[in-house]
């Protein structure tokens, strides 16, 4: 399902943020991502999602190689993976309802169909009477879940997650891990970056630490 | 999945609008301001020109014909200057008209000419020429041409006068068109930096949706409507300023000005004009819209 072979990526300084990277995730499995702040891991997600591009070496997302797809289909490509951003980016500007709509308007949805998958991923989330507020009158577990609903709002085959439990108490992070875990078992691959070791410890998961942008275990 | 589209583009739009209502309105007034200010000078230069072109049109040529030619020959005069094609008209006056009008304008004064025995005024023809054939080469031409015709002693017309007034229309009408090129490109310039801000405070919205696989056109199409949007009604606004403007000068104004550029009436756009600019302006704000972009959507 994704595939990397032999990545580097250096964004333009003098040392690599990702050095000879290669592993491989097959579908339906459920992958921590690890290492300290400014190991790489935002990084290498990046290159999953296509935010960034690889200085060396080839990347594979459902057997398509990144690198070589042509401008036109990348937006096609992104719609297969779901992302919980590292700093959430949702629009402050509109209500959490609209936020969620975003990935199934740009499928092309019709708007009854959006407004019945928007509730539903809202109730998932726990968040059902929260559809009609704006991100910042939410506090930040919320704001985390509304992210998380927009990233499986069309429900994608692969969720990608920057530090979803990035600064939330250990119960609140209980609840996203449970919520992550329910989306896995849906059948998704999921791949979750943290710097954690409470969360790596207690789910047993593969496990891909980094360490100076490189693979350390 | 046309329809889906399309009304997703439409829909986004008005919200966008909704969203940001600052720097939409922000938008809408400077377009509002430049096809104003770029509107009342196309309006000003419209009325001078039309105001110098009626001017020219009072050039006409005064053709005086020899004492000894008979009716039959004159007729023969005028039908040839008629055939001139930069002539558009032709008024014969003859002897006796000529010294009753003569007679007329110098009223009580009648014993001027109460010696004179013999009608010592020519008969004479009054030609006026078409429209933009009052430049000097082409009134020279024909009256060049009438000149050489058997039976015509001499025409007359304000060669000097006509020479300087057509050096002064050239330089109004040139004056006007580097001005106006001027105006345009500073609204143009200012119109395009506008929608800009417009795409600037989009940008994390941008952003977003080209990260949950938004395709170019579906980011770009609702900022075009909104471009269109803001294109058309700041250039309805500006036009619907302008009216009251114009009119308010027609109220107030128009009787002073009239004593010095006489009974000409200064007209107000025509509707195709009125179309052409909220067309204009319309187009300008789809193109200005997709222009700003620039580089943005590459992620
Ligand atoms: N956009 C960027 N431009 C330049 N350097 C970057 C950028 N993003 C990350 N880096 C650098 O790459 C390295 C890895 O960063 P990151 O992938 O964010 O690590 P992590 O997510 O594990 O904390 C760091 O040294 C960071 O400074
Ligand atoms: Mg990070």
């Amino acid at each position: 399902m994704i595939r990397l072979h032999h990545v580097y990526k250096n964004y333009g300084g003098g040392t690599d943020a990702l050095i000879d990277i290669t592993f491989s995730v097959a579908r339906g499995e459920f992958i921590f991502l690890t290492g300290p702040s400014g190991a790489g891991k935002t990084t290498l997600l990046k290159l999953l999602y296509l935010a960034e591009h690889p200085t060396k070496g080839q990347v594979f997302i459902n057997g398509v190689n990144v690198s070589t797809i042509r401008e036109r289909k990348i937006p096609y490509l992104r719609r297969a993976v779901g992302v919980v951003f590292q700093d959430f980016k949702l629009l402050n500007s509109v209500t959490v309802s609209e936020n969620i709509a975003f990935p199934l308007e740009v499928m092309g949805m019709p708007r009854r169909d959006i407004n019945k998958q928007v509730m539903r991923v809202l109730k998932f989330v726990g968040l059902q009477d929260k559809y009609d507020a704006k991100p910042l009158e939410l506090s930040g577990g919320e704001q985390q879940r509304v992210a998380i609903a927009r990233a499986v709002a069309n429900e994608p085959p692969i969720l990608i997650a920057d530090e979803p439990t990035g600064n939330l108490d250990s119960e609140l992070t209980m609840d996203i891990i449970r919520l992550m875990n329910y989306i896995h078992k849906r059948g998704a691959t999921v791949i979750m970056a943290t710097h954690n070791k409470d969360i790596v410890e207690r789910f047993h998961k593969r496990l891909i630490s980094l360490g100076r942008g490189r693979i350390v275990g | 999945m046309f329809f889906v589209r399309v009304s997703y583009y439409i829909r986004k739009a008005l919200s966008n609008l909704r969203a940001y209502p600052l720097v939409t309105g922000l938008a809408t007034a400077t377009v509002a301001f430049c096809v104003f200010i770029f509107c009342a000078y196309l309006l000003f230069l419209i009325n001078v020109t039309g105001l110098l072109t009626g001017v020219g049109k009072t050039v006409h040529l005064a053709v005086y014909l020899s004492d000894d030619i008979d009716e039959k020959q004159i007729e023969e005069v005028k039908d040839a200057i008629i055939s001139i094609k930069e002539v558009s008209e032709v008024t014969f006056t003859s002897k006796e008209e000529a010294l009753a009008f003569l007679k007329e304008s110098f009223g009580e004064q009648t014993g001027v000419l109460e010696g004179i025995e013999d009608n010592p005024l020519p008969a004479s023809f009054e030609v006026a020429l078409v429209e933009g054939g009052q430049t000097p080469e082409n009134t020279k031409l024909v009256a060049d041409k009438i000149g050489r015709m058997k039976g015509v002693d001499d025409v007359v017309y304000p060669r000097e006068w006509l020479t300087r007034f057509n050096e002064f229309v050239r330089f109004v009408r040139a004056a006007g068109v580097a001005v106006g090129l001027i105006l345009s490109l500073a609204a143009v310039a200012v119109i395009a930096n506008t929608f800009k801000l417009i795409i600037l405070s989009r940008r994390q919205e941008i952003e977003i949706m080209k990260l949950v696989g938004a395709t170019n056109s579906l980011i770009k199409m609702p900022v075009l409507i909104e471009g269109m949007l803001v294109g058309l009604f700041g250039s309805a606004a500006a036009l619907l300023g302008l009216v009251f403007l114009f009119s308010y000068f027609m109220d107030h104004f128009y009787e002073t000005v009239s004593l010095f550029v006489g009974p000409v009436v200064p007209a107000f756009f025509s509707p195709v004009m009125i179309a052409a600019v909220i067309g204009a302006s319309t187009l300008l704000g789809i193109v200005g819209s997709l222009l700003s972009f620039g580089r943005l959507l590459k992620v």
